[in-house]
């Protein structure tokens, strides 16, 4: 009876070491600083692709929307560009009298530095503009975006197209 | 308050008589292990013959026992006190007498307490070893993509397709062989066909028109990496010049590129094109 009570005692302890040890591993491997890198790369890369979307997306008759929209997504740099003439843009953009819609094919972080809350993204975008009873366009084009992680998550400070020749 | 206590006292008598009964024997069993008594009635028969012993002995244990948790439990201290100075002469006696019970428990409950321990331990052995195989196959099914995560080898592939995109797309009509050694060192499988779809018609034309393309790339980033497949996005530049009559042109180009490594090189096995004609996009998929 003893002996039965010393191997169940026995193989008690052995499995919660087995227990004890792949639960730690499981903790660690779960929250390595190399998995919340990869989730903040992740989390650049969708805000990015989303912000990108959103200011290659404009519609003429709903310019103050689309304004708001793109302030939202956007800090730094580029919101104070947006902010600094927006009236001039908005009416610009009433005048062109066109409807864009964009959506983001492929995208990639370039660099992402984690501290500093700064990264880079390509993204290939294929924009369709849609003139006021004119006929639709569809582009295909590259951009380079920077990203700045505010309070708010990830946002846009500087957008571009990256032409040929660049 | 008086009168309504003593009324109650007479009428519990017919229930109550087992009570009292258990309260005159405890009574009556006190005084034989009382200080006084219990000294001479047990120290006698341990030196006449054994027989005597053994009898009195039994009969002390079973008077004893009982009474032992009774005691403590609703004896009064001075009591308690008493009867443990008388106790301490027979030490021999009263460690058979707690030796002979212990044994007789034991044999009662044995089926239950023995197997019951041992039974336990197994079950919680085998909760711990599915909950520690639970934890194993969790810990490994953890699994992130590798991009910019592992950023010497993500540095490694973006270099090495970099290199091997700009080779095997740049060409010149006066140099065709360093292109394709290029094209077949650092393209594999799919891609190898993929190329030659794209590239076939301008190596066609290249030789009369005199062509150099020159292809570089603006800007890339590996979007995946897992073990040794790696995605990559590059942008790039081309620009072609007929060096018949120095006319050049330009154009850019976004590709989606697979990427595995083949013993320490990265090599291309699929080229996706963004923005490809039709044309282009059916002689890929041919492949």
């Amino acid at each position: 009876m003893r002996i039965f009570t010393v191997v169940a005692a026995v193989l008690a302890v052995l499995t919660f070491g087995y227990a004890a040890y792949f639960g730690v591993a499981w903790y660690s491997a779960s929250n390595s600083s190399s998995a919340s890198f990869a989730s903040v790369r992740d989390e650049a890369l969708r805000s990015g692709q989303v912000g990108v979307t959103n200011f290659l997306t404009l519609d003429y008759k709903k310019v103050d929307e689309d304004l708001r929209r793109w302030l939202n997504s956007s800090t730094g740099e580029l919101r104070a560009e947006i902010d600094k003439d927006k009236d001039s843009r908005k009416k610009q953009l009433v005048d062109a009298k066109s409807v864009t819609t964009s959506k983001v094919l492929d995208a990639a972080i370039t660099e992402l530095d984690d501290r500093a809350g700064s990264a880079s993204m390509i993204a290939v975008v294929e924009s369709t503009v849609t003139p006021d009873g004119g006929q639709q366009v569809t582009k295909i084009n590259r951009y380079l975006t920077k990203l700045t992680r505010t309070e708010d998550g990830w946002k846009l400070s500087q957008l571009g197209p990256l032409r040929a020749g660049v | 308050m008086p009168p309504s206590r003593r009324r109650p006292i007479p009428t519990p008598p017919a229930g109550g008589r087992p009570k009292v009964a258990g309260l005159n024997r405890r009574a009556s069993a006190e005084p034989a292990v009382s200080p006084s008594d219990a000294p001479s009635p047990v120290v006698e028969p341990v030196e006449p013959v054994g027989e005597a012993v053994e009898s009195a002995g039994e009969a002390v244990v079973e008077d004893v026992t009982p009474e032992v948790e009774p005691v403590a439990e609703d004896l009064k201290a001075p009591e308690a006190l008493d009867w443990t100075p008388s106790a301490t002469p027979k030490k021999k006696a009263a460690a058979a007498v707690k030796a002979e019970p212990a044994d007789q428990v034991d044999a009662a409950e044995a089926p239950f307490r023995g197997w019951m321990i041992p039974a336990a331990l197994l079950v919680v052995a085998v909760l711990l070893g599915a909950l520690g195989t639970f934890f194993l196959m969790k810990s490994r099914s953890v699994s992130y993509d590798a991009a910019l995560v592992d950023s010497a080898t993500t540095s490694e592939v973006n270099g090495q397709i970099r290199e091997a995109v700009e080779k095997s797309f740049s060409y010149n009509f006066a140099d065709v062989e360093s292109t394709e050694k290029a094209a077949k060192e650092l393209l594999t499988g799919k891609a190898l066909c993929q190329y030659n779809a794209v590239f076939g018609p301008v190596k066609e034309v290249a030789p009369q028109q005199k062509l150099v393309v020159t292809v570089r790339v603006v800007s890339s980033a590996v979007s995946s990496l897992k073990d040794d497949h790696a995605t990559v996005l590059v942008f790039a530049d081309q620009v072609t010049t007929r060096t018949t009559d120095n006319q050049s042109g330009g154009g850019t180009a976004m590709l989606r590129v697979s990427a595995v490594d083949d013993g320490g090189r990265w090599k291309i096995d699929n080229m996706e094109m963004f923005g490809a004609t039709a044309e282009q996009n059916r002689q890929l998929q041919g492949c």
